[in-house]
């Protein structure tokens, strides 16, 4: 292959001052950048919520990057509607090899402007759940509730399904008990319902309520649900279930453990004969 | 048992208020309970220990910055212009050189939502009995319970309750030893309330019982009828 060095070289000369140029553009533009966040988040984080002020730092941040890099290629010759003619061939070599960053890169920018989640908020994306530690424009970072911090692709965030348990002002606490077959139905019902009512956290409106669930092999299954506050549920669920068992055997309520009772209908007659204990030493 | 709140604690005292206990004994251990807990701090003997009272939001935990009272009997409000007055639950700073050490509930707490799951408010509830005028409830009061006047303007609805903001801002005291919430206005729309708390007082003559903190004027709270 026969290259021509010289040319390439006297081609690099003149354009030299421009190179060095359009690197000075995007290291200025990086750097006005990272200014522009800094001061954002030094103004904004005592006004305003983490969940708004990070994804507006984020976009102002990417946002000034993106035109420096416009503005250093302009140098070039190469605008942006150019970039986007031109896009066509380019982009399908480039596409194939950043599918997965792009798709990141805009699944990042709808979940920025739809916030389906927030910084902080307790959530389930597909299998992980946990709280929300950062949204990023190309991850978004999950700390599990057992600790663990999971990075998930934009792309997958915007595509699973997200159920965020922060957005509700109020979430359902629902405990399963079984009581015993000759236990007072409403004795247990009414305990059930007074626990609920001494707790801080269950609310007043929507009230909480106890109702038979199944009668089950063993037992008569009781549902109690209340409401709570979603940065107090766990902790409400944990203290009810808790409670729940001294405060029905102070009500005289039994919790039956699994039993089998078993009637013999044969009514063949059976032979059965006593003998006599002996005395071991005998 | 007392309604009136000891301004200053002393080493050696014991208050006993609604469901709470503060003792600060003569080696400097300072212990405040309510139903949600106790906490316990050592203060030099000699040091000043202030118990204020503060709006009913901070125990067992921050989760809300409204409350909502709730009527015994719902208010048929005929339109124009009235004054209501109820009771509202309120909280006691124990504050030493200025600042809050612990805050505790002399009452018990309970919360609600006001309107829907999604679009709504979780405030701190409590129910009273509401009047036309102070003396209407002034029998009721009880250690924990402060007053609460509200001018109600508007369409004629019957109001089964008012909620409203308190987060930041001022209770007053009279010479008498009561606590008001400051003055909220009502404002009854087309299947709302609308309320908004002021930080003006409700009556004349009264103190401000938190001297030289800043105040947050809240927004309004609209809650469905």
């Amino acid at each position: 292959m026969n290259i021509d060095v010289m040319g390439w070289i006297s081609e690099l000369k003149t354009r030299f001052t421009e190179i060095i140029t359009a690197g000075a553009i995007i290291a200025v533009s990086v750097l006005i950048a990272m200014f522009v966040r800094n001061a954002m988040r030094k103004s904004l984080r005592r006004r305003l919520p983490s969940y708004v002020y990070k994804p507006l730092e984020n976009l102002v941040f990417y946002g000034i990057i993106v035109i420096g890099v416009l503005s250093a290629l302009s140098l070039f010759g190469i605008s942006l509607t150019g970039l986007l003619v031109a896009g066509g061939f380019a982009g399908i070599v480039v596409g194939f090899a950043a599918q997965q960053t792009v798709s990141n890169f805009i699944s990042g920018l709808f979940i920025l402007l739809e916030q389906p989640l927030r910084i902080g908020d307790p959530v389930t994306i597909g299998d992980v759940s946990g709280v929300v530690l950062d949204i990023s424009i190309l991850s978004t970072k999950i700390r599990t509730w057992d600790g663990h911090i999971v990075r998930i692709p934009n792309s997958v965030v915007f595509n699973s399904n997200i159920t965020n348990y922060g957005r509700t002002r109020a979430r359902r606490v629902e405990i399963t008990i079984g009581i015993s077959y000759d236990s007072d139905i409403e004795k247990a019902r009414e305990t059930l319902l007074n626990m609920m009512n001494e707790h801080p956290y269950c609310l007043v409106n929507p009230g909480p309520e106890v109702f038979v669930d199944n009668y089950a092999d063993s037992a008569i299954i009781l549902k109690a649900r209340c409401w709570a506050p979603p940065p107090v549920w766990f902790a409400t669920k944990i203290d009810l279930q808790t409670r729940m068992k001294k405060i029905l055997e102070e009500a005289g309520i039994k919790i039956p453990f699994p039993q089998l009772d078993v009637h013999i209908k044969d009514t063949a007659d059976m032979k059965i004969e006593i003998i006599r204990e002996r005395n071991v030493r005998e | 048992m007392r309604t009136t709140l000891p301004g200053l604690l002393k080493a050696g005292d014991v208050v006993e208020y609604g469901v709470s206990k503060i003792v600060f004994d003569k080696q400097g251990r300072l212990e405040a309970c309510d139903p949600y807990g106790c906490v316990d701090l050592r203060v030099p003997i000699a040091s000043k220990i202030y118990i204020e009272p503060i709006p009913a939001i901070t125990r067992p935990q921050q989760l809300t910055e409204c409350i909502y009272v709730d009527f015994a009997e719902p208010i048929a409000f005929d339109g124009g212009e009235t004054s209501l007055w109820f009771l509202a639950p309120f909280e006691l700073a124990v504050a030493y050189k200025e600042r809050t050490v612990v805050s505790i509930s002399p009452t018990k707490v309970k919360y609600t939502l006001v309107g829907d799951l999604v679009n709504g408010i979780v405030c701190r509830y409590h129910k009273s009995i509401a009047g036309f005028s102070r003396n209407d409830i002034l029998g009721c009061v009880e250690p924990g319970l402060g007053l609460v006047r509200a001018i109600v303007k508007g369409k004629a609805a019957t109001i089964p309750g008012i909620g409203f903001y308190v987060s930041g801002l001022p209770l007053y005291v009279d010479e008498e030893g009561f606590i008001y919430y400051p003055l909220v206005e009502v404002e009854v729309v087309e299947g709302a309330i609308q309320n908004r708390t002021t930080t003006n007082p409700p009556l004349e003559g009264l103190k401000v019982t938190l001297k030289g903190k800043r105040f947050i004027l809240p927004p309004s709270l609209t809650q469905p009828l």
